[in-house]
């Protein structure tokens, strides 16, 4: 039996780790291409409305493929601004939607506190009743809450587009869930050591659930960024629409132009896609809390 | 600093199941006392109880001769030691240790006084401005002790604080809470399960069993006098040796015969079989009956003689400890010194100090020591060899209330 050199297994060797490396790297690469592939097909439609918006709108109604703008223009977006006071609309929407989220992130985490800290009777029912509210939909309810407020005498103003969203039952679900992992004793040593609810609330709890709040208010902000069928119903003037329902006015019957309806949709989704991908680590972290032991 | 009164304190919880029944106690001011007990006996739920987390279902909780069943924690100024800490970990050990007296709102300065003044009793001046994170267990251990002692509370309340440590930091932390107590002269209610924690460091040690008070005492006379066969097994180790045994009274005396066992038993023991011993409650003659000896393991003495042995004890298994040994074996009769031994009986362990080697062949003839021995009642677990009348918890408790 022959042995072999050392320059033999060093080569055996060498060639093996090259075709180890080879297999990992095609591996690696097929992921990527697969990933990459499904990333365009699912962007498609926003990457086209962006596209779009930078074509003259002769170029949008051909027989030929055009993804992208041959001639690529700002009048799209110069025309949506000129049209409808879209910056007037952002700000609106910025507005109640901040709003609505400081409020939700107040009253929902005092509330998932109440329903997870403090021991009263009727604690359960009372959850499952909140609970029970979240299964009604709100087109069942959006005509007596209309005819409330417009009773009132609201109609028309920041307050009624921000008053009846200061809470939702989803959030403090979201709140109470995250809280049910926080660990009892350190709201036990805390009132032991002489501290109020209120402060335990304020110096402890909320600095301990920074992801929930962030995943609360990413969720909340982009709901109340979207909201559509309320505004419409309870605003009039121009003073008071959000950007939503400014978007519906650049289609106007006479003169339709979806180049310059799709150049405003993309000037208002930027605000909302921005907070998702700046919240977007905390949302996942939130969204999953308590799912699995930490 | 305080004393701390219960007068038939239960929790009772909603499905009929009591946590802690008629616990009976008072706690002395500067006492360091321990609350003993297997898991589920209800001793965390009575700490719990006495630091206002836990609603006392009946009976009445007395803080320096005030009733505070419906105070609130924060009312009853007590101090209190978690198993897991309870440290803030968004906050650094400065403000862990200072939060309390953030809440009072001191002076700034008289805060940094005291948090330093803690902090070196402790020895964590060094880790002042890092997070609870960057601790380990035992620096952790010492913050959470340092945020209760900070304050001048009445009392505090410790549960299980060295649980989570390891064997050597816990014996470190427990000379250390030793030192503590001495040095804050502070009247300390501490739970454990660790008999060893509670035997070295208790003033007085209170036994739970099923969330009933088995025995309130000092802890060699609860070593050397258990009120049952519970508190018997529970302290101590290795456990007290329980071996079923007869009484006799023939032409040589009064002994107690078992089955590999002869002891003579002395005037003591007679008449507490008997049943007029100076133990009012034992009514019964026990003298027909079953009994259960116990022998603490460092209670036998081994005899040069086979006369004189009480029995022949037969090693299986040796544990050297180094300074001394643990023998584990079987028990022959000393009337029939090569009779084969019973294996399926209980193993019984016996504790020697000895610098020759034991080989686990040799039959050692033995003696008890009659002085330390334990009588039980099978049936009831009673020891009949306890000195005095268990307290009846009605005549307590009108004694605690006009206390």
């Amino acid at each position: 039996m022959s042995t072999l050199t050392k320059e033999e297994i060093d080569h055996l060797k060498n060639t093996a780790n090259a075709k180890a490396l080879q297999r990992r790297r095609l591996k690696t690469s097929a992921l990527l291409i697969t990933n990459v592939i499904f990333a365009f097909l699912i962007l498609l439609p926003l990457l086209y409305a962006v596209s779009i918006a930078f074509m003259p709108s002769g170029e949008l109604f051909s027989t030929e493929m055009n993804l992208l703008p041959k001639h690529p223009t700002l009048t799209n977006f110069r025309d949506a601004l000129q049209k409808v006071p879209l910056f007037r609309f952002v700000l609106n929407s910025f507005i109640v939607a901040g709003l609505i989220t400081i409020g939700q992130i107040i009253s929902c985490s005092l509330a998932a506190f109440s329903f997870s800290f403090l021991n009263f009777k009727g604690k359960e029912v009372l959850f499952m009743l909140l609970m029970a509210t979240m299964m009604i939909p709100g087109e069942a309810t959006i005509i007596s809450n209309y005819l409330t407020v417009s009773g009132w005498g609201w109609l028309d103003s920041y307050h009624v587009l921000i008053i009846p969203y200061l809470t939702s039952a989803m959030g403090i679900f979201l709140f109470r869930q995250f809280y049910k992992s926080f660990p009892i004793s350190l709201y036990e040593s805390a009132m032991i050591d002489g501290c109020s609810n209120i402060r335990f609330i304020f110096r402890i709890l909320l600095p301990l659930t920074k992801s929930a709040i962030g995943a609360m208010a990413v969720y909340t902000f982009i709901n109340a960024w979207n909201m559509y069928m309320w505004p419409l119903l309870v605003t009039g003037s121009q003073q008071m629409r959000t950007v939503q329902i400014g978007i519906s006015m650049l289609n106007s019957v006479d003169a339709q132009s979806m180049t310059l309806m799709i150049a405003g949709v993309v000037i208002i989704i930027l605000p909302s896609i921005s907070i998702f991908i700046i919240g977007q680590k905390q949302l996942i972290r939130g969204m999953f809390s308590g799912a699995v032991k930490g | 600093m305080s004393e701390i009164s219960l007068v038939n304190v239960s929790k009772l919880y909603k499905n009929g199941f009591y946590a802690v029944k008629d616990c009976n106690v008072t706690i002395h001011d500067h006492e360091f006392f321990m609350i003993i007990g297997p898991s589920g006996c209800g001793k965390s739920t009575t700490l719990r109880m006495i630091a206002g987390l836990e609603k006392i279902s009946s009976g009445e909780l007395y803080i320096d001769g005030e009733l505070s069943n419906m105070l609130e924690p924060q009312e009853r100024n007590l101090a209190m030691v978690f198993q897991n800490y309870a440290l803030y970990p968004h906050m650094t050990v400065f403000d862990n240790i200072a939060f309390s007296l953030k809440v009072r709102k001191l002076p700034k300065e008289e805060i940094e006084r005291q948090v330093m003044s803690v902090a070196d009793m402790l020895g964590i001046s060094a880790l002042l401005h890092r997070k609870p994170t960057a601790l380990s267990g035992g620096q952790r251990q010492r913050v959470a002790i340092g945020s209760a002692i900070v304050r001048n509370a009445r009392a505090f309340l410790m549960d299980e604080p060295l649980s989570n440590l390891d064997a050597k930091l816990r014996a470190e932390m427990r000379v250390e809470l030793s030192r503590l107590h001495k040095k804050l002269n502070a009247t300390m209610i501490y739970v454990t399960h660790d008999q060893v924690e509670a035997m070295t460091l208790a003033d007085r040690i209170m036994v739970m069993k099923d969330g009933i008070v088995q025995q309130v005492a000092a802890p060699m006379e609860l070593y050397r006098h258990p009120i049952n066969q519970f508190v018997a097994g529970f302290i101590g180790s290795p456990e007290m040796n329980f071996i079923p045994v007869k009484s006799r009274e023939d032409a040589s005396g009064f002994s107690l015969i078992g089955k590999n066992l002869k002891v003579e038993a002395d005037e003591t023991i007679e008449s507490a079989v008997h049943g007029d011993s100076h133990n009012e409650t034992l009514q019964g003659n026990y003298a027909q009956k079953d009994l259960i000896l116990g022998v603490r393991p460092e209670d036998f003495i081994p005899v040069s003689s086979y006369q004189a042995a009480d029995f022949l004890f037969e090693p299986a298994v040796v544990e050297n400890l180094g300074n001394d040994y643990l023998l584990h074996g079987y028990m022959v009769s000393a009337a029939d010194p090569f009779g084969i031994s019973r294996k399926k009986e209980k193993m019984i362990v016996i504790s020697m100090k000895r610098n020759d080697t034991i080989s686990d062949h040799d039959r050692i003839p033995m003696q008890i020591v009659t002085e330390h021995m334990q009588l039980f009642d099978p049936e009831s677990g009673r020891n009949l060899l306890y000195p005095g009348t268990p307290a009846d918890p009605e005549t307590l408790a009108t004694e605690r209330r006009q206390a």
